[in-house]
């Protein structure tokens, strides 16, 4: 049974007079993956970031329409962002390592969410950093600033980090950007081992990823929705000209 | 070979005081008080009143600057009043130090220090030239270093940094104290250890705030609590400075040359010291925190 995670309806998001999202409609599905591709400067970061609010950084932001999420619209006033954010965490590009431990690193949510109990931070991170498959790596230098390692495992470590509240929606913003071919393996099978348990939605610019590992794709142009659909149908037969010439890289903006 | 020509110029100046002042430097030169007979006195308590001074001028920098480059950096959200506002305090920087020396005699002796008095009806305990207000004058004249750097470090923290530490659901100050302090320590701390050098070797603003050639002694009085008693400089006396030391030895006194070369040169390790410890500092967090970068 498929049911919808998060609704956008009728979306519009600007930052003073420049419009990045305009008037999308979108369902993402519940415990599926979804990629958001198109060309740099569409929106995509945007979106992600309207999910969690993280948008209303910029002092300009000025939200249209309804985001549903569980039924609730989040973009209403008296959202309860502290607990959105970690209802929906998100990962970035660069991994974004604090000057702490590993342990420390991972168990940073839980500290900031007041969590006291020091064995049950233990249990969390090592849970984390095992769905994560980072913990053969990391396990004998949990104490060990997180800095010393490799960027491809410090973004497994990000992700452990973003797991560690148990999110219903993860959101990636182009995790793969800056590894090598091995790490962005290790990458993605640890985001196909997600599937069917988190919701997961991802920005990629490498098609052949979004290929392998989404169940949907969205296409994003300008602000816009230009077509969504099962990763399958998408790839094989799009709906859109513009769609295909995007895919085949004809597309020209 | 022209770029050599700075490098060479030091090198021989600091041979130059090295040498004819090295034969001086002693214990005793080091630790005893001034006396009529150089042979016998030392230049202990000046290094004393030196160090006092500048330990007293960070207790009053640093929360300043910091926190002034934190509200500019993470709280006003118009990057125009910020570059409005450094563009003063920059503009600041370049004001003579002399000039902060008359200011400092204006403002901080002739008004808060009179003030003082006059709220707790004391009698001229705060009113006068002293340690408290030199200190306070050169935190101000120095202000803008700390600021400007702490401003740069803070910024430097790059947006994933932030972003990820609200995405995980901390408020701002939690924010500011797990991700945006941590990881500008470096800048924050070359700043301060810079001012502090810079301070060492000040002498103008000093010429009015209580700096003297000669005291028998430090103003120092036992500090007692609960039982426990501690010598403690009185911030409210007199002092001695050795940049201002040896600007009066060398215009003023009747000092033999290698005393005054001893004093020049003990200033200059200090300074030097200040210096190192800032490269030092730099390179070791620099290691540690450096953000990750694309690769």
């Amino acid at each position: 049974m498929k049911e919808i995670k998060i609704s956008f309806e009728a979306l519009s998001v600007s930052f003073g007079n420049s419009t990045v999202i305009k008037d999308l409609t979108l369902d993402v599905i519940d415990k599926r993956i979804t990629c958001l591709i198109g060309p740099s400067g569409c929106g995509k970061t945007t979106l992600l970031k309207t999910v969690n609010r993280l948008n209303d950084l910029a002092p300009d932001v000025e939200y249209t329409g309804n985001v549903v999420i569980d039924g609730i619209n989040i973009l209403s006033p008296g959202t309860d962002i502290t607990n959105l954010r970690r209802k929906a965490a998100i990962v970035f590009q660069r991994p974004a390592m604090f000057a702490r431990s590993v342990f420390e690193n991972v168990a940073f949510p839980l500290r900031i969410a007041g969590v006291k109990d020091r064995s049950i931070i233990e249990e969390k991170v090592i849970e984390s950093l095992q769905t994560s498959v980072v913990w053969d790596e990391v396990k004998d230098r949990l104490d060990e600033s997180a800095m010393k390692f490799s960027i491809g495992q410090q973004q497994r470590i990000a992700i452990a980090r973003a797991l560690i509240s148990q999110p219903d929606i993860l959101m990636l913003d182009e995790p793969t950007g800056s590894l090598d071919p091995v790490s962005t393996k290790k990458i993605e099978d640890l985001i196909y081992g997600l599937r069917r348990k988190v919701t997961v939605i991802m920005v990629s610019h490498n098609l052949t990823q979004v290929a392998g590992l989404s169940d949907y794709t969205v296409f994003l142009n300008e602000g816009k929705l230009v077509e969504t659909n099962q990763t399958i149908r998408f790839f094989t037969k799009p709906d859109k000209k513009i769609t295909e010439e995007y895919l085949t890289g004809r597309y020209r903006a | 070979m022209f770029f050599l020509v700075p490098a060479l110029v030091y090198i021989l100046f600091f041979l130059n005081i090295l040498v004819e002042g090295a034969p001086v430097i002693s214990w005793q030169y080091l630790t005893a008080g001034p006396s009529s007979d150089p042979a016998t006195g030392g230049i202990g308590p000046v290094i004393a009143g030196t160090l006092m001074t500048v330990v007293l001028m960070l207790i009053i920098v640093v929360p300043f600057g910091v926190v002034t480059a934190l509200y500019l950096s993470e709280y006003s959200l118009n990057r125009r009043f910020d570059k409005f506002f450094l563009f003063l305090i920059h503009n600041l920087a370049g004001v003579p130090s002399v000039v902060f020396g008359i200011f400092g005699l204006g403002f901080f002796v002739l008004n808060i220090g009179t003030g003082l008095d006059e709220l707790f009806g004391l009698e001229l305990v705060f009113g006068k030239p002293s340690m408290l207000w030199a200190s306070a004058t050169l935190a101000f004249m120095l202000m803008p270093m700390v600021v400007t750097t702490a401003y740069e470090a803070f910024r430097a923290v790059p947006a994933e940094y932030r972003e990820t530490a609200y995405g995980a659901g901390a408020g701002k100050l939690q924010m500011i104290r797990s991700v945006v302090l941590p990881h500008s320590i470096p800048g924050v701390t070359t700043g301060v250890i810079l001012s502090v050098s810079r301070a060492i070797g000040e002498t103008a603003p000093l010429l009015f705030l209580g700096c003297a050639f000669f005291l028998p002694s430090m103003p120092v009085f036992d500090l007692c609590i609960a039982g426990l008693c501690f010598p403690v400089v009185n911030p409210t006396e007199q002092f001695m400075y050795l940049s201002y030391n040896i600007f009066i030895m060398s215009t003023q006194s009747t000092s033999p040359l290698p005393y005054q070369y001893a004093g020049a040169l003990v200033l200059i390790v200090l300074t030097l010291v200040c210096n190192s410890a800032t490269i030092w500092l730099r390179s070791r967090f620099r290691k540690n925190l450096a953000f990750t970068e694309a690769e």
